[in-house]
């Protein structure tokens, strides 16, 4: 039995669309909790939609907004209907972002741009809006983003994304030290192998066999499910979590510790 | 001795105390040095573009060219056009201290496209001829412990260079079979022009305070580890961080007093 614990909390979840997304399993576990979620999203207006729907059936107030987390103008905005809709707001899942695959000597600049556009700079407006909400309010606030394995664990074809992972622990860090003065925490989930949208393009996981290969890599024998990075983020931004900051969580069955499959 | 008779070297980045002595000391080794400036680092008017344009007079045994570091395609055209190289140097480009709630857009902007883009386009233009030739090589990249530690005022210049690492990493996997190996220098504090208005005889105290080795870094001793990394000495070593900030990390226990009080406005 859910015990509640964000009763009463406004919380916002970028990349929400897709109803197989981590952001999801993270609208629906904070959800589950009793917060009120708004999902967020670049498109996909008529999946949101559906995802809001899915979050009122909890019995909790929810918000579909699209916007793009790279434009700051989107940002602001989606921030402002926040607080005009929901009163408030408490808990940020900077969650939003893409991968690219290629080896090292075929990155192009048109994909890296891409990757560091909303890999980076969306976390940056994003944390930045909130933040400024947060203190504006006065009683402290709970921001978790979602970085990767990748943030220690370097995976050859995916070296622009595993930059912007690296880049996290900076980020996550210096924000964590910068806000908690204000009583907001700032920490970073580390998901590994997940089945989600964004990894069905995956080149090396299209085949059974691969699939088999890939599972064998990860100590616990499976992939990730989405539910378990929402209840990651549960913890970070209940009370639970009220003393932990600039912390890394990985939630990724032992696979950081362990070897990719080459 | 180390000795880098026969080698090329080419150190890519800002003309700054530390690269002049990571060219004088690889020089000083033997190597055939290059020193290669981004046109987007020379103060306005003061020179002209053009890979074959000579700063200054020539400085000793090693030449100095700046080049067109405005796009990728110019990038990959200049760095292709000095030639092969066994060694390669790569500093960052861009530097900033504000704190995360003072930053813009344009700020991080600038420093994942000037310290970590960049630094893609230049090792992807180098490696190409290394593996060609086959004889291996050495890509170092420069970074800072605000890259290893988080600092409040050095969120975008740290993170911009934590991206860094992944990129020594993935280098390292995937061209260790051509011999080639990169690694990492995290700079501390260093007699810099940059960290001069810092180093006043007060906040040099405040500085050295702090770093167990009770000295601020020196040009040469960035230097001297560039050279370990480029030479033989090193030749096993690859996808490694090696801090040179006489162990500033490990004391450094306050993010707010990176800088000491009162000089610099936050």
């Amino acid at each position: 039995m859910r015990k509640m614990r964000l009763k009463g909390k406004v919380a916002l979840v970028t990349g929400a669309a897709n109803a197989r997304s981590i952001g999801w399993g993270i609208a629906e576990a904070l959800a589950d909790e009793g917060a009120d979620v708004v999902v967020n999203d670049v498109a996909m207006a008529d999946e949101l939609d559906a995802r809001a729907s899915a979050l009122h059936a909890k019995g909790v107030r929810a918000l579909p907004i699209v916007a793009d987390v790279a434009n700051r103008a989107q940002v602001d905005a989606m921030i402002a209907q926040t607080v005009s809709e929901l009163g408030r707001l408490d808990i940020v899942a900077s969650n939003a972002g893409i991968i690219r695959w290629e080896r090292f000597l075929d990155i192009t600049p048109a994909r890296m741009r891409q990757i560091i556009r909303v890999n980076v700079l969306g976390n940056v407006n994003v944390c930045q809006a909130a933040a400024q909400q947060m203190i504006a309010q006065g009683d402290g606030g709970r921001i978790v983003m979602t970085s990767s394995v990748q943030s220690d664990m370097q995976y050859p074809i995916t070296p622009v994304y595993g930059g912007t992972k690296h880049a996290m622990h900076i980020f996550v860090g210096a924000l964590a030290l910068e806000l908690a003065p204000y009583n907001i925490t700032v920490n970073h989930i580390g998901p590994g192998w997940v089945r989600s949208a964004l990894n069905d393009p995956a080149p090396d996981q299209q085949t059974p066999e691969d699939l088999e290969a890939q599972r064998l890599a990860v100590p616990l024998r499976r992939d990730g499910k989405i539910s378990e990075m929402g209840r990651a983020v549960v913890y970070f931004a209940s009370d639970d979590g009220a003393y932990t900051t600039g912390a890394f969580l990985r939630i990724d069955g032992g696979l950081g510790i362990s070897k990719y499959k080459i | 001795m180390i000795e880098l008779q026969g080698q090329t070297a080419l150190v890519v980045g800002p003309r700054d105390a530390v690269s002049v002595a990571i060219a004088e000391r690889l020089s000083a080794a033997g190597a055939a040095v290059r020193a290669a400036i981004p046109l987007s680092t020379v103060p306005a008017g003061k020179h002209a573009a053009g890979i074959d344009y000579v700063v200054g007079s020539s400085e000793g045994p090693y030449t100095t060219y700046v080049f067109d570091d405005s796009y990728p395609e110019t990038i990959h055209g200049d760095m292709t056009a000095l030639g092969p190289v066994d060694i390669a140097i790569i500093a960052p480009s861009w530097y900033g201290d504000q704190l995360f709630l003072k930053s813009t857009p344009e700020d991080w902007e600038s420093a994942f496209t000037q310290n970590y883009e960049k630094a893609v386009y230049i090792a992807q233009a180098v490696a190409r001829p290394m593996i060609d030739l086959g004889n291996g090589g050495r890509i170092i990249l420069l970074s800072t412990v605000a890259a290893m530690l988080p600092f409040i005022q050095l969120s975008a210049y740290g993170a911009s260079l934590a991206a860094l690492r992944a990129l020594a990493k993935m280098i390292a996997v995937d061209l260790g079979p051509h011999r080639i190996t990169a690694n990492v220098v995290a700079q501390g504090w260093v007699e810099t022009e940059r960290n001069a208005p810092h180093l006043t005889p007060e906040g040099r105290e405040y500085i050295e305070a702090g770093i167990p080795l009770k000295r601020v870094g020196r040009p040469q001793d960035i230097a001297n580890v560039c050279l370990f990394l480029a030479s033989d000495l090193a030749a096993y070593v690859t996808g490694a961080v090696i801090p040179v900030d006489g162990g500033f990390m490990l004391t450094q226990s306050d993010g707010e007093t990176l800088f000491p009080p009162g000089k610099i406005a936050i």
